[in-house]
């Protein structure tokens, strides 16, 4: 701080020094889990990102084409208003919006200005703000450079800029501004040529009006609004992008039948969010070849806040990330977290106490101690080295398992689907939650839905196979190859069902249905005279009876290869590969199952966080005076609160509040220990008073009316 | 009396054309303070007054109070209009008097001393709102800017008696435009008449159509769009050469259903090319659900939450029950004094449900909440940002308006919508409502 030495007193003025890019990443930066972190998330990212262009594409597609057309078409009064019907997941509007405008960016109108409700609360304010965006768009020569972004603090002269513009911000100014808009740019057109050519769909580019959340609006200030933008569309051709989470009808709702006839509705639907979801899953979730993978428990926990609450993908991948990021922190073995071929270099790169603490893990325990010979579990204990090459097999087993089990759940779910009740769920997630939680194959579910499935029709698993041999070759096709032999049972079967109705065949199978019952029945039929003759009692009766049912049972042939081909599914798919990851050694790896940790930052919960930080402030002060031994003890050093919340536990329905100042008296100043203070340390006194009334703000009491000096407890434990 | 050339032909509007001209047309004589012309929506004032303006060739500059959000605007806005120029003025006009000097100014750069200066002010009921001194200013505008010429004209489809100065003003001449009559109405539309058909044709369809339409709305420009909208589908059979043009029978027969659909649509305009698409759509779902109501539609078009929806009836329970009842509703093992609750009120009280939503506070909602859900979710960040996104729906609204007294809020949605939002949970509303017979 030389600079700062001067003779005069006064105020200087530092330029804040560029922050370096993220202090916590470049502390991190050079460690094993981080860099094998980065790549786990970086693929992850590009598929989502992947998706969710694709996604956004089939969105926008029609909306940017109405867009495109309300320019070249210009013979209406009304105001053309694109209506997006979002649905009801709030948190990911923001970045559905702004991807939006970005394309209409690109594709029709480098015109757009979005206004949210929450900077609309009046009329002036939205006009302001929609103005200003239009006028602050840089010109098209600042458009080729791409630092030139019109962030909130920028340099001081776009600042400078603002501020000439703010007063100018109507809509007065903005049609002067748009005609020398259109003059200035149209001769340059010409001069870029193939650059502008694509983007200039008529010769006025309209100006693009994003309202995202329109339920949230004001009625009055979006009627004013819309109104005032009718007076100018002669000049200025606005169109509207309204954002609606509910229905259409809420725009008729809101608006009085004057403004809304002035709207010219188009509405456009975007994809529901769960559909999204589902995509997401499929795609990026339930990938064989990622690194990282939710256990059957975290994965059940992000699903049901995404059901249960908010319907919000974003906050989906947001939980999906954040388990990724605490998998990875601070564990150096997670560097084994990668992709198979990767293994061999991660592994080298492990020190010894990462060799140590994988043998710790409890799958791996459990593995040394399944091991037979004796040899092998000393060399796991002893021998680094071999636990390296160990562990690198285990784990390519593991991908191997992974790929296996996704293909299997696949095929599962796709015979199980469409059953009647769904006995096994219809979605791949909630397969995947049981199927990864607990032994799907002894499961009730399983076993029901296997006897609905010996009902199906012969059509009806002839499709299915089919659609579960394409899974299980694609499998195959990506180094799954122990599922070849399934693949290949299942394609023999397949065959057999068309001869199963060929025209060539009747004269056997028609026959042979007709021989054997015929037999079935005789040979009761005959016997049951001989047979009753020996029945002494009703209950050995009925089983005889039972007896003559099972072999009375006939089979078609279709019944018997729908049988064979259900027990070899079950037999050699399911119970194959369908075992949890659970059982597998080193799961903890691949897996991410460890709910207590993530729980708490998922799924917040306010009122257990002030209870806990009240009852035990070293959590989250992380100071050593306030390490508590026993969650009940009350030590002076704790915040006052703190101590003011712990005395008043002691206290019944109502507290006295003399009472309670001694007893906060005598634990915050122990050394004068009187039998009561009279004269009380004002400092004390406040200190007190502060506390209780930050309790009270916190709700744990309030005031009583039936005695004055006494406050009333609210919450018990 | 006056020359004829000069006086437009607005249709219907002969009177009022001639009570304009009377007052503005007559370039010797003395022009009125401030003239006001009132009459319902879309009863052709700004059409008229413009028409004459412009025959009469008078400088005349015509704003939208809606901008006067700021009177700077309006001021300069007139200024720019008066003087003849695109671009904002370069000076500022913060107020009446600086607009008042700036007139003046205009007045003799202009010589506008002996030219008539009409002021139009549409949607003049807006002015009320604003500042309390900027209409009595501007209706004594000749008298303070010294303008012997100048007059102000302001539109409203308010009457004059709802303008209630407090000061009183000087009431100024009045024009009131009656609403068209159906003859009007007749004429008006016929004169969109497309060329390809004749025009009796046209006139019969035009007929068929007020019939329809005449009662729910009286709109001009409304009616225009749509008697538009609805000939092209009543030339339909006749350009694919199922019916004769002469056949009127059947060609009402085929746009009648039309007609019926495009009424209940009135004033909600959607894009013509989607336009059929949504007709039908909306014809084959009526048949489906025409026994509900459109708030059950409403609710039937969208997901809301597993939460949501339970925090949606708990909202509508705690709006809809008074506080007193929670205690024998939503407390177990008290169903003897249910009973007795409901017989008294039956008799007594006028059922709630027409009342209106009542206010409740946070503590309430959540209370009813998890008395009515099975399963005890905690109480999560994540559960009551529930409640702040279904305010953003607008389906509970925030009534409380300290921010740090517990704040409160009121259900916005009505029986029918919990009706439906229950009947997919399969939750029986009807047993937590006292009023409900």
């Amino acid at each position: 701080m030389d600079s700062t030495m001067s003779v005069s007193k006064g105020c200087f003025a530092f330029k804040r020094k560029k922050k370096n890019q993220g202090p916590s990443s470049a502390r991190f930066s050079g460690q094993l889990w981080y860099k094998a972190y980065r790549k786990s998330l970086a693929s992850c990212e590009e598929l989502l990102s992947i998706l969710e262009n694709q996604i956004f594409d089939e969105v926008f597609g029609g909306l940017i084409d109405y867009i495109n057309a309300c320019t070249s078409v210009k013979i209406h009064y009304e105001i053309p208003a694109a209506t997006l019907l979002t649905g009801v997941n709030m948190p990911d509007h923001s970045s559905l919006f702004a991807t939006l405008s970005k394309k209409i960016v690109c594709d029709c109108s480098p015109h757009v200005a979005t206004l949210w409700s929450r900077d609309c609360s009046s009329l002036k304010a939205s006009v302001e703000r929609m103005c200003s965006q239009f006028m602050l768009v840089p010109s098209s020569e600042e458009a080729d450079d791409p630092s030139c972004d019109d962030e909130e603090d920028g340099g001081p002269d776009s600042q400078d800029k603002k501020k000439i513009q703010r007063w100018n911000c109507n809509l007065k100014y903005l049609v002067s501004w748009y005609s020398n808009f259109q003059v200035h740019t149209s001769p340059k057109k010409k001069k870029k040529g193939n650059k502008a050519a694509p983007k200039s769909g008529g010769d006025a580019k309209p100006l693009i009006v994003i309202l995202p959340d329109f339920e949230s609006f004001s009625p009055r200030v979006l009627q004013e609004f819309i109104l005032l933008l009718k007076g100018y569309q002669p000049k200025l051709p606005f169109v509207l992008v309204l954002g609606v989470a509910t229905a259409v009808s809420a725009v008729h709702r809101s608006l009085p039948y004057h403004v809304s006839s002035s709207l010219r509705m188009k509405v456009f639907h975007s994809q529901p969010s769960l559909a999204y979801l589902n995509e997401v899953l499929e795609k990026v979730l339930f990938l064989p070849n990622r690194p990282f993978h939710l256990g059957g428990k975290t994965f059940k926990l992000l699903m049901d806040v995404f059901l249960f609450h908010d319907f919000s993908v974003m906050g989906f991948i947001q939980g999906y990330k954040y388990c990724m990021s605490q998998h990875f922190f601070d564990k150096d073995w997670t560097a084994l977290s990668c992709l198979p071929e990767e293994l061999p270099t991660a592994a080298k790169q492990l020190t010894k106490s990462d060799i140590e603490s994988i043998r710790k893990l409890p799958s791996v325990r459990k593995h040394i101690e399944s091991l037979s010979s004796r040899a092998d579990q000393i060399a796991w204990l002893k021998d680094d080295n071999y636990v390296k090459e160990e562990t690198v097999k285990l784990l390519e087993e593991l991908h191997k398992y992974i790929a296996e089990f996704f293909a299997s759940l696949k095929c599962l779910n796709l015979m199980t689907a469409d059953l009647p009740g769904a006995p096994l769920e219809k979605h791949l997630r909630s397969v995947y939650v049981l199927a990864s939680t607990c032994d799907i194959v002894k499961s009730q579910e399983l076993k029901d839905s296997m006897k609905l499935l010996s009902l199906l029709s012969s059509d009806e698993l002839e499709i299915k196979l089919n659609a579960m041999l394409c899974i299980l070759n694609e499998a195959v096709e990506n180094g799954a190859e122990r599922l070849k032999d399934v693949t290949n049972k299942i394609d023999g079967f397949l065959p057999r069902f068309k001869t199963l109705w060929l025209p060539s065949s009747p004269s056997k199978s028609l026959r042979s249905p007709c021989k054997r019952p015929a037999k079935g029945v005789k040979s009761p039929l005959q016997s049951p005279s001989k047979i009753l003759t020996n029945i002494n009692s009703r209950s050995q009766f009925r089983e005889k009876l039972k007896e003559m049912k099972d072999v009375s049972s006939y089979l078609s042939p279709f019944e018997k290869l729908r049988n064979e081909v259900l027990a070899c599914l079950l037999e050699n798919l399911f119970t194959a590969f369908l075992a949890p990851p659970q059982t597998k050694p080193l799961h903890e790896l691949l897996f991410f199952d460890d709910i207590p940790a993530v729980k708490s930052y998922i799924v917040g919960s306010q009122r257990q966080a002030m209870l806990r930080g009240l009852k035990d402030p070293h959590f989250y002060l992380d100071c050593a005076c306030c390490k508590l031994s026993d969650l009940g003890d009350i030590l002076p050093s704790l915040p006052d609160v703190s101590i003011v919340y712990k005395l008043h536990l002691e206290s019944g329905k109502l507290i006295n509040m003399f009472d309670w100042m001694q007893s906060f008296l005598t634990i915050t100043n122990p050394s004068t220990s009187f039998e009561e203070q009279t004269e009380v340390d004002p400092k004390l006194q406040a200190r007190f008073t502060r506390a209780v009334a930050e309790l009270q703000f916190l709700g744990f009491i309030k005031s009583s009316n039936r005695k004055t000096d006494h406050v009333t407890r609210l919450t018990w434990c | 009396m006056v020359s004829s050339p000069d006086i437009p032909d607005v249709l219907c509007r002969h009177q009022e054309v001639m009570q304009l001209v009377s007052l503005l047309g007559h370039p010797g004589e003395s022009v009125p303070q401030s003239i006001f012309l009132t009459g319902h929506k879309s009863s052709g004032k700004s059409y008229t007054l413009m028409k004459v303006l412009d025959s009469l060739n008078i400088r005349y500059a015509s704003v939208n109070c809606v901008e006067g959000y700021m009177p700077r605007l309006l001021f300069e806005s007139i200024l720019s209009q008066i003087v003849g120029e695109t671009v904002p003025p370069s000076a500022r006009c913060e107020n009446i008097m600086e607009f008042i000097l700036q007139l003046k100014i205009i007045a003799d750069n202009h010589d506008l001393h002996e030219s008539v200066i009409a002021v139009v002010l549409e949607g003049s009921d807006r002015l009320r709102d604003m500042n309390p001194n900027l209409l009595p200013a501007l209706m004594r505008l000749q008298e303070l800017s010294c303008l012997k010429k100048v007059c102000v004209i302001l539109l409203s489809d308010v009457l004059w008696d709802k303008f209630a100065p407090s000061g009183g003003l000087p009431p100024p001449i009045q024009i009131y435009f009656p609403q068209y009559s159906q003859n009007d109405i007749l004429k008006i539309l016929s004169l969109d008449k497309p060329k390809d058909y004749p025009a009796d044709f046209h006139s019969n369809y035009l007929q068929l159509f007020v019939a329809v339409f005449l009662r729910s709305c009286r709109d001009i420009t409304e009616l225009r769009y749509k008697a538009a909208e609805n000939f092209s589908k009543y030339c339909e059979p006749i350009e694919r050469g199922e019916i004769d043009i002469n056949d009127s029978g059947k060609l009402w027969k085929h746009i009648s259903p039309h007609l019926k659909a495009s009424l209940q649509m009135i004033y909600m305009r959607f894009e013509t090319g989607k336009k059929i698409a949504t007709e039908v759509d909306s014809g084959t779902s009526m048949d489906k659900h025409s026994t509900l109501s459109s708030s059950a539609k409403y609710a039937l078009s969208f997901e809301l939450p597993y939460y949501a929806k339970y925090l949606i009836i708990a909202a509508f329970l705690a709006s809809y029950n008074s506080p007193k009842e929670d205690k024998k509703l939503f407390v177990k093992l008290s169903g003897r004094n249910k009973k007795k609750v409901l017989k008294k009120n039956a008799q007594t009280k006028i059922s709630s449900l027409v009342m209106g939503p009542r206010q409740f506070d946070l503590e309430r909602l959540l209370a009813i909440f998890y008395s009515i859900i099975e399963e005890k979710p905690h109480i999560s960040v994540n559960l009551l940002t529930q409640i702040t996104s279904l305010v953003e729906l607008q389906l509970l609204q925030k009534a409380g308006s300290d921010p740090l007294e517990a704040p409160k809020y009121k259900c916005a949605v009505g029986f029918d919508f919990i009706i439906i939002i229950a009947k997919t949970l399969s939750f029986n509303v009807t047993k937590y409502l006292v009023d409900y017979k």
